[in-house]
């Protein structure tokens, strides 16, 4: 998200280019709150011409090749490393088995910001418009966190505390992102409402396991709708106790509606936020269910 | 006259170099020992300065001067005179100008204006014209009975009115009581940006010898220098501005920019060139947008469907200054009745000073929002009347050489025929004819159908010249001053010339670089009007051009001048073809076999004068304000998602009666682009502000500009009635093509579902709420549509 | 965006009046002052770092007293400032009062901000609105009773 910038300008900061990821973790720890990290730079450097960020060290992570690699592997999952672009995450084939994530990503403003944004940043800018957390916390994904003092691993959910607020410590690197395989039966979508706006006004994810007729367990996560990405769980019981699940949908995106945190900002108010929540829960299920 | 140019679809000729990317913009000059300049603006939206601190930012290596508005105390302005170029003693705005900061590089020149240190004493703002408006409001211009303005314009000293304009024709009172129904409302229109995609950018140098040359992204040189010269009452010949390529205008690069500001700049900064480039943040904060705006109108027709009576109010938003908007707030008037006859009306119309971001011309401004009203207002008595809306607009059309509009002017004979351009909208959009049904029972189909009229809005006294000066090799340059930011008018004009000389096209040549020194006068290039108003000055200078030719040929060939003709660019002999000289052997001077010589370099000049354009009373606005009236409109089919509230136009039909078409090509392109303009603005487009006045979205991302996706196959209809006066018969048209855009997409959404959209923009969450709070079952029932939908998919499968 | 609460201090209310009614006390409360002056009529002029989630910056701020009523131990005050591109502007009430042996400090405040940090969540501010109080009472009080 830009919010426009007087200035053509960056502050002024080192510029580090760290080859080992040794190398860049020695780095963060010794430059600490002082330092930031950049892969495509895409937020990073938005936020320091808009003078909202003034690091003194930028630690670019493009010359770590550990961290520019996509794994798929079959029962374990996705682990995207830090410095793989949108574009790159869209062109790798086993992306399609994350249905939700791959809508997400292929979506995503355009293809020159494509070229160079990563999932990993696109996580990390934390700013409530995104799109791809909703899509990495319906699909139950992971941060693996790194430090010269180890390695932690946090679901995506907790690690966005806040708008422009994450559970990273200073000295602490997001290495990558790990998306585990989806379940049986299962199927997930991301859909975004953005007519008339670069960002969402709001987007959902929802990820289905279907049971025959009944839905034996549904996660709904709304994003772009309030300060972090919102998970109606209210609404997802409603799906999953309703013996035919085809006759409620419209109730379920009432309850989704109604159960979640939703603000007014300068994209959508509120009262057509919620609106746009009971839509968007229509339109996802018909998706995922069908 | 079917010509070897003229009506033939010719790229423009600056396509090549734009396409290639190789183009000079203005922001791309550098001059030697160039400084670069950076605004410190204002973060209160009204305050007195305290104290401005530069001493940190005098401590920026690199850094060679900071000014703020004392140093420099200078008012300026286009028409209402009422513009600082810095802050001087108050702010008016956010974002308002209060120092510029020059320096070695833009770098430092940044990190100091960084440090600038102002301190304000706040003083109570308003931000709601129609409060502002009120007695007891704050003043936002305490003095401006002081500033120099063009006469015409009328303030309302002790008052935030900047401009008070009135036309009144007829009884409207009488009238309103006569009428069979009496249609009230209130119309709002939301500030919205050029989104030129060039912000405002220049380059000044005052020279030691006291000549100041200007290099800026405008849209024509001639009022800069004039604004200039007559604000420092320096002679207008030391002035010399230079436009190269230019990245969009759209009105917001008309009157003056930054030039005045920059060339004090350079002075102050010991004579060197100085440039000053906006961010879009500051284009969108301390740059001019279309204003804000008000209307409340009383309409009354009889039951047979005569528009009788017209009562409106206009209150236009002007933002910190009005400089320009003030016009805006004449054009807006004395458009009120659009392409119709309407015997009784008044028209008021209040340009009021907020604490917002300044305002000023955009495309067809006036006109954009006088229409949005009148053809809504048109749509709403067809349906209280039970009357097909089309039969409306037929009956209460003008009539060309018998109609009188609303200032009092008698339409000519060949203004223009605007029920052949209803009539060819209607045909072609199927009027009553339903739409297909759509797929998806939660959306609808639906019509709308906008008409429009609009000539220039300028002074009575705006001239135009052209010179055609002749190369060696009997290639010609023509020179003009009016501008090139993507109309292609001056591809036109060459047209023009080529097919008046029987040359070829290339042999023709526009330079892409305007200037007050060398080019031609032209008053401005807005309003739709070069085409038209330099097109005569380039035919009058033909016409003179060819005089001389044929005087040297008559002589050379022995043989008097009404028998020569010219014919590819060769003088011949009626009948006779063999006994010919080219071109060449003659712009030069004609030299005899022995070596002496006749005649001499040709040089021709024309001129263009507005006819029969008046003042208008001050009282009644009675008079004759345009010269030419442009009609046209706009169809379009929409689809509606009853779901979300968003507005998707499927086709667009645009109608226009150019008179006669110079280029079909171009032409079609400004029937696209105006339409996609339009389209923008009235779905998409508004500056937000919060509550202190800050703009809240002063950037591409949250403020939203149409993309390709968002737009339709647009149908383009040339309704050609030439104009006796006009360059082979044509009329202007550029501006036109925004304007009917958005009354018609609301008049189609009030044909299906009498939803009332009287605010613009149109964003899915605005008709969201319409419709909510006007027919909220259609959206319940569309739920249970979708949900039906779904269940029928699942059976399916 | 409106803000209330109270503080309770274990000290006398002529001695907590006195403390607050002193600018260069409170303002050496204010968590991230970097630099401040004491000018005629109460009046600060400071430069603060703001720090919200990983945004921070540096803001020019200062403070004027719009009202001051020692009889009813009451305070009326506007605070104002800008940088990061955005703005801020607050109104704040403050009234003492004797509770049971020490003092409680009734305060609110209208804030509004403009800019970036405006157009962010509203819960983001009103976080660090929060927390920032907090800090400063806890200053306060501390300096009061210590």
């Amino acid at each position: 998200m830009s919010f426009g910038s007087p200035w053509f300008t960056l502050p002024e900061f080192t510029y580090h280019k760290p080859k080992t990821l040794k190398e860049a973790l020695e780095l963060l720890d010794k430059y600490g709150e002082e330092a930031k990290v950049m892969a495509g730079g895409v937020g990073l450097l938005a936020f320091m011409k808009e003078r909202l960020m003034a690091p003194s060290h930028v630690i670019d992570l493009k010359g770590v090749p550990e961290l520019g690699q996509a794994i798929y592997k079959e029962g374990e999952g996705l682990t995207i490393g830090a410095t793989v672009t949108l574009n790159e995450l869209a062109r790798y084939g086993p992306l399609k088995k994350f249905g939700a994530l791959h809508d997400a990503v292929r979506d995503i403003a355009d293809p020159i910001i494509r070229n160079r944004a990563t999932l990993v940043g696109n996580l990390c800018e934390a700013i409530p418009w995104v799109d791809t957390p909703p899509a990495l916390i319906a699909l139950g994904a992971e941060v693996e966190i790194r430090s010269l003092k180890g390695e932690r691993r946090v679901p995506v959910k907790d690690f966005i505390k806040g708008p422009v607020e994450i559970d990273l410590e200073p000295g602490e690197l997001v290495t990558a992102v790990h998306v585990p395989e989806p379940r049986r039966n299962s199927r997930s979508r991301f859909i975004k409402y953005n007519t008339g706006s670069e960002f969402a006004l709001v987007s959902v994810a929802a990820n289905v396991v279907m049971d025959g007729g009944r839905v034996r367990d549904v996660s709904l996560v709304y994003g772009a709708v309030s300060s972090t990405p919102q998970v109606a769980v209210k609404a997802a019981d409603a799906l999953k106790s309703a013996e035919k699940p085809w006759e409620v949908l419209d109730e379920v995106g009432r309850i989704a509606s109604e159960e979640v945190e939703a603000v007014s900002d300068v994209l959508a108010s509120e009262e057509y936020r919620r609106h746009l929540i009971r839509v968007l829960t229509l339109r996802v299920l018909r998706e995922v269910m069908g | 006259m079917a010509g070897k140019f003229v009506g033939k679809p010719i790229p423009p000729q600056d396509a090549f170099l734009k396409a290639t990317g190789t183009a000079p913009y203005n922001y791309d000059i550098e001059l030697p020992g160039m400084l670069y300049a950076k605004l410190v603006t204002s973060t209160v939206p009204h305050g007195r300065i305290k104290r401005i601190n530069v001493e940190e930012a005098l401590k920026v290596p690199g850094v060679v001067k900071v000014v703020t508005g004392k140093d420099i105390p200078y008012m300026v302005g286009m028409y209402a005179g009422d513009r600082d170029l810095l802050a001087i003693e108050k702010v008016r705005w956010v974002g308002h100008p209060v120092a510029a900061v020059i320096a070695e590089s833009l770098e430092a020149a940044e990190r100091a204006a960084e440090l600038v240190d102002v301190e304000y004493e706040e003083l109570p703002a308003v931000f709601d014209p129609l409060e502002a408006m009120k007695p007891g409001a704050p003043l936002i211009h305490e003095h401006m009975e002081k500033y120099r303005r063009l006469p015409v314009f009328k303030p309302v000293p002790g008052t935030n009115i900047a401009n008070k304009f009135r036309v009144v024709r007829g009884d409207v009172e009488t009238a309103l009581k006569e009428a069979d129904i009496v249609i009230e409302e209130e119309f709002h229109i939301k500030h919205v940006s050029h989104a030129f995609m060039e912000t405002q950018n220049v380059i000044a140098h005052w020279h030691l010898d006291g000549t100041i040359e200007i290099w800026t992204s405008w849209q024509n040189p001639n009022p800069v220098r004039q604004i200039m010269a007559e604000s420092f009452g320096i002679p207008y010949n030391k002035i010399i501005v230079k436009i190269p390529f230019v990245g969009g205008g759209f009105g917001g690069k008309a009157g003056l920019g930054w030039e005045a500001l920059v060339a004090v700049l350079s002075r102050e900064a010991g004579h060197r060139p100085v440039k000053l480039v906006l961010s879009r943040k500051e284009q969108f904060t301390s740059g001019a947008c279309r204003e804000g705006f008000h209307a409340f109108v009383k309409a009354g027709f009889k039951k047979d469907g005569r528009f009788i009576a017209y009562d409106v109010k206009y209150v236009l938003d002007a933002g910190g200054y009005a400089d320009y908007t003030v016009n805006v707030g004449r054009a807006v008037a004395y458009s009120a009745d659009g392409s119709y006859e309407i015997p009784n009306i008044r028209c008021e119309a209040y340009t009021v000073y907020t604490n917002k971001v300044p305002t000023t011309a955009l495309r067809g401004f006036g006109y954009s929002e006088s229409h949005w009203v009148l053809e809504q207002v048109i749509e709403r008595a067809a349906k209280k009347l039970g009357m097909d809306s089309a039969e409306v607009r037929r009956i209460n059309l003008i009539k060309p050489g018998v109609s009188i509009t609303a200032t009092g002017e008698r339409l000519r004979e060949d203004v223009g025929n605007p029920r052949k351009v209803l009539e060819s909208i209607l045909q072609e959009i199927g009027w009553g004819k339903p739409s297909e049904k759509p797929k998806e029972p939660w959306k609808i189909r639906a019509k709308g159908v906008a008409l429009l009229v609009k000539g220039p809005a300028q002074p009575p006294k705006a001239p135009s010249s052209a010179a055609i000066k002749f190369n060696e090799d009997g290639t010609i340059n023509l020179l003009v001053s009016t501008g090139n930011f993507g109309q292609g008018t001056v591809t036109a004009l060459a047209q023009i010339v080529a097919e008046e000389f029987g040359v070829p096209l290339e042999s023709v040549r526009v330079d892409w670089i305007r200037d007050t020194h060398s080019a031609p006068y032209s008053w401005q290039t807005v309003g739709s009007r070069g085409l038209f108003t330099d097109g005569i000055a380039v035919l009058n200078a033909v016409k003179d051009a060819k005089r001389q030719i044929f005087k040297v040929a008559s002589e050379a060939l022995r043989c008097p001048e009404e028998y020569l003709e010219l014919v590819n660019g060769e003088v011949r002999v009626k009948g006779k073809p063999w006994m010919k000289i080219p071109l060449k052997d003659i712009v030069m001077g004609y030299s005899y076999p022995d070596g002496t010589s006749i005649g001499g370099p040709i040089i021709g000049r024309g001129v263009y004068m507005s006819v029969h354009t008046t003042n208008l009373d001050p009282e009644t606005g009675q008079g004759h304000p345009t010269i030419f009236h442009t009609y046209g409109g706009t169809g379009v089919e929409i689809e509606l998602d009853l779901l979300t509230g968003e507005i998707k136009v499927l086709k667009a039909v645009q109608a226009f009666d150019i008179g006669r078409v110079i280029n079909p090509l171009l032409l079609k392109q400004q029937f696209h682009g105006g339409f996609i303009m339009g389209m923008s603005i009235a779905l998409f487009e508004e500056i937000k502000f919060d509550e202190r006045g800050w703009v809240l979205n002063p950037n591409f991302t949250s403020y939203y500009v149409a993309r390709i996706k968002d737009v339709p196959p647009v149908v383009e209809k040339f309704v050609e009635t030439p104009q006796a006066d006009g360059p082979y018969g044509a009329r202007g048209v550029g501006e036109l093509t925004m304007i009917g855009v958005a009354p018609a997409i609301a008049n189609a959404i009030f044909n299906a579902i009498g939803v009332k959209l009287n605010n613009l923009p149109m964003t899915p969450e605005e008709v969201w709420k319409a419709i909510k709070a006007q027919r909220p079952d259609l959206i319940e029932k569309a739920v249970k549509e979708y949900q039906k939908k779904m269940k029928e998919v699942k059976a399916v499968a | 965006m409106r803000f209330e609460g109270s503080f309770r201090i274990n000290a006398d209310r002529d001695k907590v009046w006195e403390f607050i009614s002193n600018p260069s006390n409170v303002i050496q409360c204010v968590p991230g002052v970097q630099d401040f002056s004491v000018q005629e009529g109460k009046r600060i002029a400071a430069k603060v770092k703001v720090k919200i989630g990983f945004i921070s910056g540096l803001f020019q701020a200062a403070s004027k007293v719009l009202e001051e009523d020692p009889q009813n131990y009451h305070a009326r005050m506007e605070l104002s400032g800008s940088g990061a591109g955005s703005g801020f502007k607050a109104l704040v009430d403050l009234k003492l009062e004797e509770a049971d042996g020490g003092t409680e400090l009734k305060w609110s405040a209208d804030v509004s901000i403009s800019g970036p940090l405006g157009s962010l969540a509203k819960s983001m501010v009103e976080g660090y609105v929060k927390k920032m109080v907090d800090q400063l009472f806890d200053c306060v009080k501390r300096r009061l009773e210590g």
